[in-house]
């Protein structure tokens, strides 16, 4: 259920709440890939997120990325470095013959990418209503029904959120999660799914209810917001070009200094 | 006036099932009346409104047969969008359902913007609309910061803002506070007066409409049974043997005049009683509800502070009750009445002070350990069903502890019998009514033989026969149990023998006293509670604290 607190808006007054969607967008998307091209690339996308959550003021709302990221941490570093360490030419063991450190910089180096990615699509929808995205989309000529449904997915996952936490306590309370064992977790799963499913499924039929006498999904849907440019976006856009540039900057020295660190720390 | 609304010999039967929702309606509505549509749950009432707004037959699939008009003219093949442009509006049951944006004018846009009206007539249109409900000044808030009742309004505005000739509400009132009800049900009467709409509204709850509407249809197993003025049709049996009740004005004029008129004003039936010569008696009022004598406390909040993502839900809250007592949580939504109950079961931990079940802290109680100490009964039953027949629902509790078949067998059957649902344990649980479906949960939750019983609003959206029905099984639980009971419904806790009521508000005790002094108290107004209709009633001739029928029929002596 993580996954979907990562998505729900919180609203704020800050700069990146402020932004236009589509210059929010053109910011994740470069966070997502650029940090991909090289270790530099990675510090300067890195920095920029920095820089983000720190305009968003959204680092306490999305305390659930962190807690994946560490779950996801625990797993992906170990066996990455392992897959690393075989396949990589050059060798400098730590734990021979498992464990080298080009290895290891590999693994870290890939989750720092991962988790600049997650946490910069985290802050899109944490910063981003569903009527900014919805009055997007529209403009761009998405289709109605595939705004429809993407708007109404995050506005209905705080509701799902609170359902699962009632079902979890009613159930527990019976003697749910009694055990540490493969059927109780069948058993507990079983227990907290079929409610949820039930529930959900009601809840969609009273929405697509709503939906129908509300005349939805529209093609003739008016767009309530006009989008427009401002301040906050010349400084989105300006961190973009940051993350882009960063290497070929005043940032050279630092990101090949952060690439040292990383390596020789390893 | 003239006809907005006919409906000719309409029946329908939904896909699948075998029996007909509605059975050769026939119905007229004049432009401008107030029309309250009272049956039982599953009666038809929500079905005739479907039919009305066309989600029968083109949602809702199945035999659909008849004719309807809307100002003479055939709908009965246009489609719901197509009846809403044509000025038609719905209010559906659960206002969240229905809030699809999370900004307050943009949900009450919705509607407008799917029918693709210039944003400025849009903005214009909302303006007035939210003026309309009161809720101006909720603009730009976060739909879901507010309470029930504030998002049952934002609906509201919402059909408003799509200025209909013809306003269907469907049971818009049954998940509010009732202080909010209250409102909500008053401001229809504004509604009809300042903007000329014709509403017709499914409802549980009388006692506001019975005075606002200008007529009451019956309906009991998809037929109308009886379509009158409500003080001609409250005051024959009919809505006793439905088993849907009557309003609580019209039950004590019933009880003290069986031959008169029914009054359902508070003033006509104060002046009724005036010029019968009524007087009111002082009376033993039914004996308050002794607290347990010497028993331990069973919980014990000391000085307990919560949040949830950094905002205090509970600051500083201190509690104790006693083993064997019945406590009810009152006040209105977002108090902190659901946090309390998660401490008391553990799910939550305080972040400063401590929660004492029994003498034992829970900082140091995992969950596993409450498990059949504390019974936790949510609002809706169906949130703990799962299992495929009523048997294996109820024995789950058991047979996690490991208890062996024979002797869940019989336990089982011993719960099933008291509750009286032995002849349902082959029975899906979902397949169940309202009413059974409670009752199986409750089972399910005492299986356990917890010594604490939490209950999170168990009556809420539930007509008064089932109500009763459910206070009768409460009623028989109170003497071996410690129970907790959040509710808002301040007339089944009229009726409840109850040791204390707690008003919070804000993470705070603001009121405390036994239920007499608690819901005879006016300043309950401020937290999102009404007194009982018979307080008001009682108190106007003089007698304070009077808050339940039997004990206002005992005071009153009328000498005519």
């Amino acid at each position: 259920m993580s996954t979907s607190r990562i998505i729900t808006y919180v609203p704020r007054n800050s700069v990146l709440h402020k932004a236009n969607p589509a210059t929010k967008l053109i910011l994740t998307f470069f966070l997502i890939f650029v940090p991909w091209v090289s270790s530099q690339y990675l510090f300067s996308s890195l920095l920029v997120l920095l820089i983000v959550l720190i305009v968003s003021r959204s680092y306490r709302d999305i305390t659930y990325v962190y807690k994946l990221i560490v779950i996801f941490a625990i797993i992906f570093i170990p066996l990455n470095t392992l897959l690393y360490s075989s396949i990589i030419a050059e060798k400098t063991y730590i734990l021979r013959p498992w464990i080298t450190r080009e290895g290891l910089y590999q693994a870290i180096t890939a989750l720092l990418r991962i988790i600049i990615g997650v946490v910069s699509i985290s802050l899109f929808f944490v910063t981003t209503s569903p009527e900014e995205i919805e009055d997007f989309l529209l403009r761009i000529k998405a289709p109605a029904t595939f705004v429809l449904s993407l708007v109404l997915s995050v506005v209905f996952a705080p509701l799902l959120l609170e359902e699962v936490e009632r079902i979890k306590m009613a159930q527990m309370l019976r003697g749910a999660a009694g055990g540490k064992k493969i059927r109780s977790l069948g058993i507990w799963l079983r227990a907290l799914g079929i409610p949820l499913i039930v529930s959900a499924l009601h809840r969609a039929l009273r929405m697509a209810e709503a939906l129908e006498v509300w005349g939805a999904p529209s093609p003739i849907r008016t767009v309530l917001t006009p989008l427009s440019f401002s301040m906050e976006d010349i400084f989105i856009i300006t961190l973009t070009a940051l993350v882009l540039l960063g290497p070929y900057t005043l940032l050279k020295p630092l990101t090949e200094m952060f690439s040292y660190l990383i390596y020789h720390l390893t | 006036m003239a006809e907005i609304l006919r409906i000719d010999n309409i029946s329908f039967r939904y896909f699948g099932r075998t029996n007909e929702a509605l059975k050769n309606i026939n119905l007229r509505i004049n432009e401008n009346e107030i029309v309250l549509l009272a049956g039982r749950s599953g009666s038809g009432k929500s079905s005739l409104l479907r039919v009305i707004n066309g989600l029968i037959p083109f949602f809702y699939r199945g035999d659909f047969s008849g004719q309807i008009f809307f100002y003479d003219e055939d709908i009965t093949h246009i489609p719901p969008r197509e009846r809403t442009k044509k000025g038609m509006a719905t209010v559906l049951q659960f206002p969240e359902d229905q809030i699809l944006a999370r900004k307050v004018w943009r949900a009450v846009a919705f509607g407008l913007a799917n029918l693709g009206f210039s944003r400025e007539e849009i903005i214009k249109r909302v303006k007035e609309a939210l003026k309309c409900v009161d809720m101006w000044s909720f603009w730009d808030y976060d739909t879901l910061a507010l309470s029930a009742g504030q998002k049952q309004k934002i609906v509201l505005a919402a059909a408003l803002a799509i200025q209909p000739h013809l306003l269907l509400l469907d049971e818009p009132t049954s998940q509010l506070d009732p202080a909010s009800a209250q409102r909500f049900l008053i401001s229809l009467k504004i509604i009809r007066e300042e903007l000329g709409m014709t509403i017709i509204v499914a409802e549980h709850r009388f006692d506001e409409l019975s005075t606002v509407a200008d007529r009451v249809i019956l309906i009991d197993d998809g037929r109308i049974v009886a379509n009158g003025p409500p003080r001609k049709i409250f005051a024959t049996e009919l809505p006793g043997k439905l088993g849907i009740g009557y309003p609580k004005l019209a039950l004590l004029t019933r009880f003290l005049a069986p031959d008169s008129n029914v009054f359902l004003g508070l003033e006509e039936l104060k002046n009724e009683l005036r010029r019968r010569n009524c007087v009111i008696q002082r009376i033993d009022k039914e004996s308050k509800r002794a607290h347990p004598k010497g028993s331990r406390h069973a919980i014990v909040l000391d000085d307990v502070w919560f949040a949830y993502d950094g905002e205090w839900v509970l600051k500083g809250f201190s509690l104790s009750i006693r083993e064997g007592s019945f406590v009810a949580l009152m006040g209105p939504n977002g108090a902190g009445k659901t946090t309390l109950l998660k401490l008391i079961a553990c799910i939550h931990k305080p972040v400063k002070g401590q929660v004492f079940l029994f003498s034992k802290s829970t900082n140091n109680l995992r969950l596993k350990d409450v498990v059949g100490l504390v019974g936790y009964m949510p609002q809706n039953p169906e949130e703990i069903f799962f299992n495929k027949t009523v048997y294996d629902e109820i024995a789950f509790g058991l047979r996690m502890q490991g208890i062996k078949e024979n002797e869940v067998r019989r336990r089982v059957h011993a719960i099933a019998k008291f509750l009286r649902i032995d002849h349902l344990l082959e029975e899906n649980p979902f397949a169940l009514s309202g009413g059974e479906k409670l009752r199986v949960a409750l089972a399910s939750v005492l299986i356990l033989d917890p010594k604490i019983l939490l209950f999170d609003e168990p009556t809420r959206g539930i007509d008064w026969e089932t109500k009763l029905s459910f206070l009768s099984n409460i009623k028989q639980l109170v003497h071996t149990r410690t129970i907790v009971l959040a509710t808002h419904d301040v007339e089944l806790l009229a009726e409840l023998n109850v040791n204390d009521v707690i008003v919070l508000n804000d993470g705070r005790v603001v009121l405390t006293g036994n239920k007499r002094e608690v819901l005879s108290n006016p300043a309950i107004e401020k937290y999102g509670l009404v007194r009982p209709k018979i307080t008001y009633l009682m108190k106007s001739l003089g007698a304070e604290g009077i808050v339940s029928i039997n004990e206002a029929l005992k005071s009153i002596r009328c000498l005519k």
